[in-house]
């Protein structure tokens, strides 16, 4: 069997089918929804927006609401899906590289506990108005909830200045069990409130206008290309962290940049959309089928892969049972948990 | 030149490496000799600097090796690790060329002349035809001639090996350390490889590191430093040494 080796060409091929899918994609997306709109009507006014186009488009007979619900909901909705997904997908690859561990995801360093924690804070405190940075206090509390807990377990885990990946490991696991307890306790002592934290813990993107999106997005797609610049890092962390070393990586360093930029990444993808488990989990998987294990592929390829994927996945969430919606969160773990099992089964007659 | 001064080095309590000092020859294979427990593993982790020295020091070229970053380090020693496993379905051409990270500028990808280099190291251990194949999918003689390769390619003037020949077959075995010391001599290389079997370092090595109780019992030549004597104090056991076809045979037995 032939192996796959790094192709540039490929590479900027691929991303731009997967760039080319994903606009489509973004575009049935804005024209689906519960208002009974025609599709139409939804394309004359995504269209009216187009440069050279958009002036010649008649809106005659449009609503002004039909306007508003798809240009300032659906399409900034069908777009947070799109980086959000991508954000998390990119996450997961990191860390799955990171551990040499494919079970890995965002939820192992304790940021998806940690930004729960921070979210029910900031419900519990009513502090869920838009902040002077276009963000609601609830996203600010998630993304410096899922923040503080990356560095604590950073903390925890550095034995004599290194960081041990298995105390790493343990480390996160229990800051996420310690995060969950007291997100629990919060729910438990303000009754009232526990619907709204549950329902954030579940995951939507319901919310999402243009300024959390126009937030969330270059941190997001900034980290992404940061942790693209560590892909040959990744590749050689995954020949073991010992012979990474001997080839010449800063392995310390390497460990804690990744680290650093999967916690931001992840932060700002989860505090604008509630926790969505196993985006992180599943997609490095499934790119890693076509692509290989290379990280120059795997994580720009994730990205695409991982917003298409959320995409559809909330496309179905608002429609399956309209007029209402699934969280998001609950469809990402009905096909994500049944996969998780099949890789631990995978793995367990290796 | 390779050099250790006054190396001691502790798991916990015992003591693995005692003030150990020695200057491994220029341009020559050295083969380090030793029972279980002698330290020979932990003193080539120091000299690969995956350990650093609890007390004496290690001079690369009269530079400590503790003043050097991983990059710095990689261009001066490669090394081969004892039963190295890869899991990812990495191409044999692509683990080669990972050799040249440390050449590689920080935001650059491999130039041309990676390229060439790694074409080259393949063709030097024959795993050139190999080249597209999956790593998970060649046998471990294949493996360990790719991992050779990676090791040239990073143009190194010092080369490690820690026991390369754990779990090859007896040809495999041969014809590894037989391209070891073939290129050892082509390119003007300081070779440093820990072995179990006395009799292919025998062979094979220009020099042998005899060690014992994490010290240097001797270091010098074969037919110097492998005498039956040296071999019964160190191993606590009797050795015929004897010549047949212009190989030196050991016949081992219990005192």
């Amino acid at each position: 069997m032939k192996a796959r080796t790094f192709n540039t060409k490929k590479l900027i091929l691929t991303l731009f089918i997967g760039l080319a899918i994903a606009i489509v994609m973004v575009t049935i997306a804005s024209l689906i929804g519960s208002s009974g709109m025609s599709v139409l009507t939804g394309i004359k006014i995504l269209a009216s927006r187009l440069p050279f186009i958009g002036s010649s488009i008649n809106l005659d007979g449009i609503s002004a609401s039909q306007i508003t619900i798809v240009l300032q909901i659906r399409l900034p909705r069908a777009l947070a899906a799109l980086v959000v997904g991508g954000g998390l997908a990119v996450c997961g690859s990191g860390l799955q590289g990171m551990f040499k561990n494919p079970l890995a995801d965002s939820g192992i360093l304790g940021i998806s506990s940690g930004a729960a924690l921070g979210a029910g804070v900031a419900i519990v405190l009513k502090i869920a108005r838009t902040t002077t940075i276009g963000l609601s206090g609830i996203s600010l509390f998630a993304f410096v909830g899922g923040i503080t807990c990356v560095l604590l377990v950073y903390y925890l885990s550095r034995v004599k200045g290194k960081i041990n990946t298995v105390s790493l490991l343990l480390s996160g696991t229990a800051i996420s069990a310690f995060s969950a307890a007291l997100l629990a306790l919060v729910m438990m002592l303000h009754h009232d409130m526990a619907d709204a934290i549950f329902a954030w813990t579940m995951g939507s993107l319901h919310n999402i206008d243009w300024k959390e999106l126009s937030w969330c997005t270059p941190i997001i797609l900034i980290g992404t290309v940061l942790l693209f610049m560590q892909a040959r890092e990744l590749n050689l962390l995954l020949l073991g962290e010992d012979e990474a070393k001997h080839l010449g990586v800063n392995t310390e360093m390497a460990k804690l940049r990744i680290m650093i930029l999967t916690a931001i990444i992840c932060s700002a993808a989860v505090s604008v959309s509630g926790i969505i488990g196993f985006v992180g989990l599943i997609i490095p998987h499934v790119v890693r089928l076509f692509s290989g294990p290379d990280h120059r592929y795997l994580i720009p390829i994730s990205f695409i892969v991982g917003g298409i994927f959320l995409l559809l996945v909330d496309t179905i969430a608002k429609t399956v049972v309209s007029p209402l919606e699934i969280n998001i969160g609950v469809i990402t773990s009905v096909l994500g948990g049944p996969f998780f099992i099949y890789l631990l089964r995978k793995r367990g007659r290796a | 030149m390779l050099e250790c001064k006054n190396l001691s080095w502790k798991y916990g309590d015992n003591e693995a490496l005692s003030d150990l000092s020695c200057v491994f020859k220029a341009q020559s294979l050295t083969m380090i000799l030793g029972p279980n427990g002698s330290g020979k593993t932990t003193l080539i982790k120091l000299l690969s600097g995956a350990f650093k020295p609890q007390k004496g020091e290690i001079l690369l070229d009269s530079i400590s090796l503790k003043k050097l970053s991983p990059r710095q380090l990689a261009k001066k020693i490669a090394y081969v690790a004892q039963n190295s496993k890869i899991e990812y379905d990495f191409s044999v051409q692509d683990i080669v060329l990972m050799g040249r990270y440390a050449y590689v500028p920080i935001l650059g990808s491999e130039s041309d002349e990676d390229f060439r280099l790694t074409t080259e190291a393949m063709e030097q251990t024959g795993v050139a035809h190999l080249a597209k194949r999956s790593v998970l999918e060649i046998s471990g003689g294949e493996l360990q001639r790719v991992l050779l390769a990676r090791a040239l390619v990073q143009d190194c003037s010092y080369l490690l090996l820690d026991e390369p020949i754990t779990g090859l077959d007896v040809s495999h075995q041969l014809e590894f350390l037989s391209l070891v010391s073939e290129l050892c001599k082509e390119r003007a290389i300081t070779a440093v490889c820990v072995l179990h079997d006395i009799e292919l370092a025998y062979n094979y090595g220009d020099e042998i590191l005899l060690m014992n109780n994490g010290q240097v019992e001797s270091y010098g030549k074969a037919q110097q430093v492998l005498s039956s004597a040296n071999i019964e104090k160190v191993y606590g056991t009797k050795a015929e040494i004897f010549t047949r076809n212009n190989k030196t045979h050991i016949a081992f037995s219990t005192l």
